[in-house]
């Protein structure tokens, strides 16, 4: 008949893995952490990516006669968004509602990320509505809002027609 | 019943182990998911900057985008990325947590036949430059780049609408000459080569011009001439026959020692049995031999190389010298007794080596024929101890049996030698000796003929016929390995390099260098790092300068860069005009030539630069490629005779300067010529330009106005500055810059700034919607702050109004909502082309 675990062979199992666990978990949660985080990162820019090149390629068809930079209501930054028709009549917005962006196509509306800190369409200067530069910020706050993942992108667009 | 076995501690670790391994695995092959999904998005991040960089130069005026005159290189990319240091210097950005670094490189450029072709920077303007930006980042420990170029065209794109042609013929015969280079000196590039009746034609903008006609073997033609728009002009040419004649050569490499002579077995009058080594040294230097230069054999039987133990009696090898490695420390030969340098240690291995066991009286290194299973193949390494460099290789096939190639060298296999060709291999009493030359052995020059095959470099003897030497002998060399390839070059500033080439059996190496300007110059030849190089070649009409043998033994690490330097008539400029490399090196022009040493790489070349001699141009060569110890010949330059125009741009109603307004000067044909941009004084000089009329007009956006809009002037005596006036301009731009903290915290998310001389009202502050309708009136300028948490506000210079500075910070509080921050300045005076700094906000 085979023994089993004597009291010693217990005792060191429940020591060896009592030293795994209090050595190994804060290590996992550490990598857990970085991972989550590289991994919001990358949804950021993505998002923010997507947003900017959506943005970009309709501007871009805008007429500079029809564009207006404004913001959506009393309680959303300045300049926040922006309104005009293309070439083809079709009519654009682009703001920040809180932290969403919305896109206005016609009628329609969707949200382009709701991860939104700061949205502007700013000019040179005022008299010259041919270039829009664009600067948007996305954040997420994670691990109960004790860290935070960022990204910051900005372009700008050269509108083709009067 | 039978009861399970419980899993024991060990079982139980080893389970830990493997659980632990996988995980470790699983989390190791994520992250570099993770990493190569990074590199992709950098690089779109990379291609956008990069991209933003070309709009932001094209958003100014065409006469912004000034060329690049300074050129730097990034060395870290092959080809060699060249860039603006001056105008458009590297920038670096931080997007996503990544700094990127952003080069520019303008360049102007033209078409020809639907390409695009590079001009020399200081070309006269063709309404086309071409905008390179380059992007790089590190991405783990490695550089990367993205690059994007665009065409940048001026919208009164300068027509090409006159032409020059002609024929050419030479001077004597009255032949048509084809081939001819036809160049304008302004452009500095071929514009056209005459055809096989001689005859050449070219488009040209309209403007005055230098004609400069070169064929190789005649006497270069220089003339002057001016065109206007919409007309024709014809030059016939004659060139003279040049007086000229050719440089042949046999180059050798001499950087190695070699083996010189291999003895298997001979056997003593006492009877034992002698085996010895030979090497001989063809270099220029004495080298050290013990306990420094090793031998290794290689048995037929053996996969690997094995060292021989040595015992050194003698220290070096001098230049031309002899070194004996011998079994036995002294060889007898025909009744001679030579000593040995160096013996065979006692110690050597009997595993390693069979035939050598000192206690049974066995002292061979290297079998033969004569002791049986298939020996007599083998093969011999010279190596230096300290690195295990290989100097010479020598070995020997026994072709007869299953054992018949020199392990060394398997024919069909990339080895450094072709083994001797032996039908039943190295036999006793039979030596090898090595070539002294491409005709043979001799016993008189040393055996240093190296064209790294073995089956042609030695002869083998079936009797001892060349006694072997030793460390007090010497003889002179007549040869060494063959220098093919070697690039060879002469500074008569005509001749165009050329390289050498193997001819005949056994090879060496032979160069004929043609059309070399009559009288004595510098020449060179060069192979890597070894060079032949003396400026006393003397060629005359006609006649061939033979080099018989001759060896390339100066260590080099540059090159030569070698040409004319002329005025427009042809002949030398004084004071001597100087020429500057960009990598510093400088020389000046003797007697119309330059030859200036530079470093290897790419390099470019100016000539006369910043105007030192002050009545002539300076003119530039980039990406010129240079090899160690090439000489390149041919990068001439023709310098016209001038004088610079100087001005200054001050604000309207008072004196304050304007820097960064740019400033166009055009021919009366409106040829732009020159192109520059007021300093931080307000003023500009040109470059040297033809004496002539000119048209000075400083360029000005649409909101910009400045009087007088245009001054004309006429450039007559060479090296003087003429000044042309003061501009006026009004509503220039001037700079806004700051910071942006929250909580002494530099805010990475963007607070949005506005500068007006408008004062905003509410609160917060409320700057007007923007549309249409506010394109009059008092201007806004806008901007927002970078991820580095400072920005940059773009405004008409203005101190009376002047600017108030509004900055907007979206704070997001703890139940989400966003609360505006903000905060003013009032009294921000921005002078034209100047920069308001230190204009920070913080909450």
């Amino acid at each position: 008949m085979k023994k089993g675990y004597t009291l010693t062979e217990l005792m060191a199992v429940v020591a060896i893995s009592g030293i795994l666990i209090a050595v190994g978990v804060p290590v996992l949660n550490t990598v857990n952490q970085n991972i989550i985080m590289a991994k919001t990162r990358l949804t950021l820019q993505q998002d923010a990516r997507n947003a900017m090149s959506l943005i970009t390629r309709v501007l871009k068809e805008a007429t500079a006669s029809s564009i207006v930079i404004t913001r959506h209501n009393s309680s959303q930054m300045f300049y926040s968004k922006i309104k005009f028709s293309t070439i083809d009549g079709k009519n654009y917005e682009f703001y920040q509602d809180g932290k969403n962006i919305v896109m206005k196509d016609g009628n329609l509306t969707r949200v382009l990320s709701s991860d939104l800190r700061y949205l502007a369409f700013t000019l040179k200067e005022s008299s010259d509505l041919y270039i829009v530069s664009i600067s948007m910020t996305l954040e997420r706050y994670l691990f109960g809002g004790k860290r935070k993942a960022l990204h910051m992108a900005s372009e700008k667009v050269m509108v083709m027609n009067d | 019943m039978s009861l399970k076995r419980a899993f024991t501690l060990t079982e139980l670790m080893i389970s830990v182990v493997i659980i632990g391994t996988v995980l470790f695995a699983i989390v190791e092959a994520y992250s570099s998911i993770q990493k190569a999904v990074q590199y992709s998005k950098d690089r779109t991040i990379a291609t956008n900057l990069a991209q933003e960089k070309i709009n932001i130069i094209r958003e100014k005026l065409y006469y912004k985008a000034v060329p690049s005159l300074n050129v730097s290189y990034l060395t870290d990319f092959d080809p060699p990325i060249p860039y603006d240091t001056v105008f458009f210097p590297p920038e670096t950005v931080l997007e996503g947590g990544v700094y990127y670094t952003r080069y520019t490189y303008i360049v102007p450029v033209e078409e020809v036949n639907g390409s695009i072709v590079e001009l020399p920077p200081q070309s006269p303007d063709t309404g086309m430059k071409k905008i390179s930006v380059t992007v790089v980042w590190s991405y783990r420990n490695e550089k990367k780049k993205v690059s994007v170029s665009t065409i940048y065209t001026s919208k009164d794109t300068v027509m090409r609408n006159a032409s020059i042609g002609g024929r050419i013929r030479d001077k004597d015969t009255l032949a048509p000459l084809s081939n001819a280079n036809i160049i304008i000196a302004e452009y500095m590039g071929i514009v056209d080569v005459s055809d096989s009746n001689g005859n050449y034609s070219a488009s040209i903008y309209p403007g005055n011009y230098t004609l400069y006609v070169q064929k190789r073997g005649y006497f270069p033609y220089l003339t002057q001439f001016s065109v206007g728009p919409n007309q024709s002009i014809t030059k016939d040419i004659d060139l003279k026959a040049m007086g000229w004649g050719k440089i042949t050569g046999v180059p050798w490499l001499r950087d190695h020692l070699v083996i010189s002579q291999i003895v298997g077995s001979t056997k003593s009058p006492s009877g034992f049995d002698q085996e010895y080594i030979e090497i001989f040294n063809p270099t220029t230097y004495t080298w050290t031999v013990n306990g420094n230069i090793g031998l290794r054999f290689q048995r037929i039987y053996d996969d690997t190389k094995k060292n021989i133990l040595i015992n050194y009696f003698t220290d070096t090898i001098p230049s031309g010298g002899f070194y004996l490695f011998a079994n036995t420390s002294s060889v007898i030969i025909n009744g001679v007794s030579i000593n040995a340098d160096a013996v065979w240690s006692s110690t050597n291995s009997s595993i390693d080596f069979p035939y050598f066991n000192p206690s049974l009286g066995k002292y061979n290194i290297i079998p033969v024929f004569g002791d049986g299973s298939d020996e007599g193949g083998g093969a011999i390494e010279l190596y230096r101890i300290s690195d295990g460099k290989i100097l010479d290789q020598v070995g020997w096939n026994r072709n007869d049996g299953a054992r018949k190639s020199a392990p060394f060298c398997e024919p069909g296999t990339n080895c450094q030698t072709q083994a001797i060709q032996q039908n039943i291999g190295l036999q006793e009493g039979e030596q090898y000796v090595r070539y002294s030359s491409t005709a043979g052995v001799s016993s008189v020059y040393g055996p240093s003929y190296d064209s790294n095959n073995n089956s042609i470099n030695f002869k083998d003897y079936l009797s001892i016929n060349i006694s072997p030497r030793n460390s007090l002998n010497s003889l002179p060399i007549i040869s060494g390995t063959p220098a093919d390839g070697s690039i060879v070059g002469c500074g008569d500033g005509y001749s165009v390099s050329t390289n050498s080439y193997l001819v005949g059996s056994p090879p060496y190496s032979y160069f004929e260098l043609n059309y070399v300007a009559t009288g004595t110059w510098n020449f060179s030849v060069s192979s890597n790092t070894y060079s032949f190089i003396t400026d006393s070649i003397t060629v005359t009409n006609g006649s061939t300068v033979t080099l018989n043998s001759f060896y390339l033994t100066s260590e080099v690490t540059w090159g030569y860069i070698t040409g004319n330097i002329t005025d427009v008539y042809g002949n030398n400029i004084t004071p001597a005009i100087k020429v500057l490399s960009s990598d510093g090196n400088e020389t000046y022009v003797s007697n119309k030539k330059y030859i200036l040493m530079v470093s290897t790489g790419v390099v470019s070349i100016t000539a006369n630069p910043g105007n030192l001699n002050p009545s002539y141009v300076s003119v530039s060569s980039n990406n010129i490629s240079i090899n160690a110890g090439e000489i390149k010949s041919g990068v001439n330059f023709v310098l016209f005779q001038g004088a610079r125009i100087s001005g200054k741009v001050v604000i309207a109603g008072s004196t304050v300067a304007v820097p960064g307004i740019p400033v166009l000067i055009t021919d009366i044909y409106e040829t732009p010529r020159d192109n520059q941009i007021t300093d931080a004084s307000g003023r500009f000089i040109t470059n040297v330009l033809s004496t002539g009329s000119y048209i000075v007009i400083p360029q000005t956006d649409s909101k910009e106005t400045v009087t007088p809009s245009k001054y004309t002037l006429i450039l007559t005596s060479p090296g003087t500055t003429v000044f042309s006036t003061t501009f006026s301009i009004t509503n220039a731009i001037g700079y806004i810059a700051g910071s942006v903290k929250f909580q002494n915290q530099p805010i990475k998310t963007g607070v949005l700034i506005v500068a007006s001389t408008v004062s905003l009202s509410g609160i917060p502050p409320n700057p007007p919607d923007i549309s249409s309708y506010t394109l009059s009136g008092s201007p806004y300028y806008m901007a927002s702050s970078n991820e580095e948490g400072n920005y940059l506000v773009e405004v008409r210079g203005s101190t009376n109004p002047a600017y108030n500075v509004y900055s907007y910070y979206p704070y997001l509080d703890n139940n989400d909502n966003f609360v505006i921050y903000w905060s003013s300045r009032t009294n921000v005076k921005v002078y034209a082309g100047q920069v308001f700094s230190n204009i920070n906000f913080s909450w």
